[in-house]
């Protein structure tokens, strides 16, 4: 017996799953092989460890704590109020959602290009504001603006240092608010109202992410999904402002490649048709990892085989369509995608393996005219290697 | 843990049942939230967000799923979105660093592990690794449980606390044998 098979006996062990000849055979092996024998005491006490993990409580009743708001959603509700998840009326909701997408990606900041715009079109939200306010006004959205003004207080900051220049323009040409408005919104990036709107509907459209095939395999791909993906995932998904709510949850489930697989195969998984109905509940989270790709391309593209890394870190995916492969490499916890290969003509579906030596190279093993060929890639280290075995 | 009768109260509107049911879950709800977020205020905040979601949604919740993991659903993707959001990339590099100058304390504990080092291991695991290991060993939830409250299909689910155990096994391995060397 391999001492693979018998880390899988050893893991099935921890949840009692071995039948009695299984475990004979892991002991005959264990009694043999000192690797494993120490594998299986470290594991062991691991599960032991596990379950005595402190059953830690809260240090105040959170219900208490939570019971004034409680009673504010009661009574906007018996205002007739509509209100979202989290019990805010949900025009503001979606205020705030935008506001936190826009911070979102100028806290961090990655590409201070796209960054600079964005915290201009925010400075001019705010300029145009106290423009606004002074003459007394009470527009509508009124009490929209005032909380863009104070939300995007540390936008501001990020701003001031990014496009100082329009910063001052804008400051002191408060009569002018026409003028400053138009000048406000440099080309290449959108008003806030824009933005808004992108986000909400980022899931189907996916139009940030549409070039992140393009070029080399590495171009974007490595840095763009982290403004696209992030930014889509915690806030789009979570609006629940009839937009997705109005989906069928057929659609709005965007299963994993893992999915397929195990459901095609065994047929035992939680299949799209099976999942829950809690429509506002029905977030897809958990395939995160097909966004940047699923967004750009979700008609053609389809995951035949998935594997991650042994530190689980990246996750491989062998991506088809019209027949042809292509590889691509997402890392695990964010979904970002690290490399998307070009599609390729080949015999049959290729094979994905992870390196034994190396733990970010992964290499997809392919057939053509009978001859097998690696292209192996590092997702980390950018480094792509294609050679006839 | 809760029982029927009360969700359905809840349900048609008793206000007084649909509070005891927030009572009788905050426990649960707050653990998950602590184990996968890693402190203390994150886990309040967390948990206080998914009892009023719940709050807001009962109406929602079938009875052909668990009351647990709807609840437990609720409280992972609230988790998933803040630890996103507030940790958006945390290199494996930084982790390191603060290894090596947290582990003086534990020199004479070679042979066990010690809860804070296992605590901070489930920390450096990929967010949907730690939510099945959390709710597996937090939660005592069954393979299907977990799969149908993380909506993954059972494989997923198995390969993901197959490949948690092992990781978190050498994390605690390599921790070990720093504690032999300092």
């Amino acid at each position: 017996m391999k001492c693979q098979e018998v880390m899988e006996l050893i893991q099935r062990h921890l949840d009692q799953e071995l039948t009695k000849q299984e475990l004979e055979a892991m002991n005959g092996h264990l009694k043999q092989c000192a690797a494993c024998a120490g594998m299986y005491a470290r594991m062991e006490q691991l599960s032991e460890d596990l379950v005595s993990l402190p059953k830690v409580s809260p240090a105040y009743s959170l219900v208490d704590h939570i019971l004034p708001r409680l009673q504010e959603i009661d009574e906007l509700r018996s205002q007739g109020m509509d209100l979202d998840d989290n019990g805010r009326p949900l025009n503001e909701q979606s205020v705030a959602e935008r506001e936190s997408g826009l911070l979102g990606r100028l806290k961090r900041a990655t590409f201070v290009k796209a960054a600079s715009g964005i915290a201009a079109a925010a400075v001019l939200v705010l300029v145009v504001v106290t423009a606004v306010q002074p003459s007394g006004s009470q527009l509508d959205n009124a009490g929209e603006a005032r909380l863009d003004a104070a939300d995007s207080a540390s936008a501001n900051q990020l701003a001031y240092d990014s496009d100082s220049n329009n910063r001052v323009k804008a400051t002191s040409g408060s009569d002018n608010s026409q003028a400053s408005k138009s000048s406000a919104y440099p080309e290449d990036s959108a008003p806030p109202e824009a933005e808004a709107h992108l986000f909400r509907q980022a899931p189907d459209s996916g139009t940030e992410s549409s070039g992140d095939t393009s070029m080399d395999s590495f171009g974007n791909a490595g840095g763009q999904p982290d403004v696209a993906v992030e930014d889509q995932g915690p806030s789009a998904p979570v609006s629940s402002d009839g937009e997705p709510a109005s989906q069928q949850p057929q659609e709005g489930y965007v299963p994993l490649a893992d999915d397929k697989l195990d459901t095609s195969e065994e047929g035992q998984g939680i299949s799209s048709q099976e999942a829950p109905s809690e429509p506002g509940l029905m977030e897809p989270r958990y395939a995160m990892n097909d966004q940047p790709v699923e967004a750009s391309s979700s008609s053609e593209v389809e995951r035949l085989e998935t594997s991650m890394s042994s530190s689980g870190e990246l996750t491989a995916y062998i991506e088809e369509s019209s027949g042809l492969y292509r590889l691509a490499v997402h890392e695990t916890s964010t979904g970002a995608a690290l490399y998307v290969g070009s599609f390729m003509e080949t015999q049959d579906v290729p094979v994905l393996t992870w390196s034994e030596e190396e733990d970010s190279l992964v290499i997809m093993r392919y057939k053509l005219e009978d001859e097998t060929y690696r292209l192996a890639v590092n997702a980390r280290e950018r480094s792509e290697d294609n050679i006839q075995e | 843990m809760v029982e029927q009768d009360q969700i359905k109260a809840a349900q048609s509107g008793d206000r007084d049942a649909l509070v005891t049911l927030l009572r009788d879950i905050e426990t649960h709800v707050y653990r998950t939230a602590y184990y996968i977020l890693g402190n203390e205020q994150d886990a309040m905040d967390a948990a206080q967000e998914a009892l009023i979601r719940i709050y807001t949604k009962i109406q929602t919740y079938e009875e052909k799923a668990q009351f647990k993991t709807w609840v437990q659903r609720i409280v992972t993707n609230i988790c998933i979105d803040k630890f996103r959001r507030t940790k958006p990339t945390v290199s494996i590099d930084e982790h390191n660093m603060v290894f090596q100058t947290e582990r003086d304390v534990e020199d004479e504990i070679v042979s066990t592990y010690i809860a804070k080092d296992i605590h901070e291991a489930i920390q450096k695991l990929p967010e949907h690794h730690r939510a099945v290991v959390v709710l597996r060993y937090l939660q005592d939830f069954s393979y299907n449980e977990i799969a149908d409250s993380l909506n993954l299909p059972l494989n997923t689910v198995k390969s993901y606390l197959y490949r948690a155990r092992q990781q978190l096994q050498s994390l605690l391995h390599e921790y070990q044998k720093g504690g032999v060397r300092g």
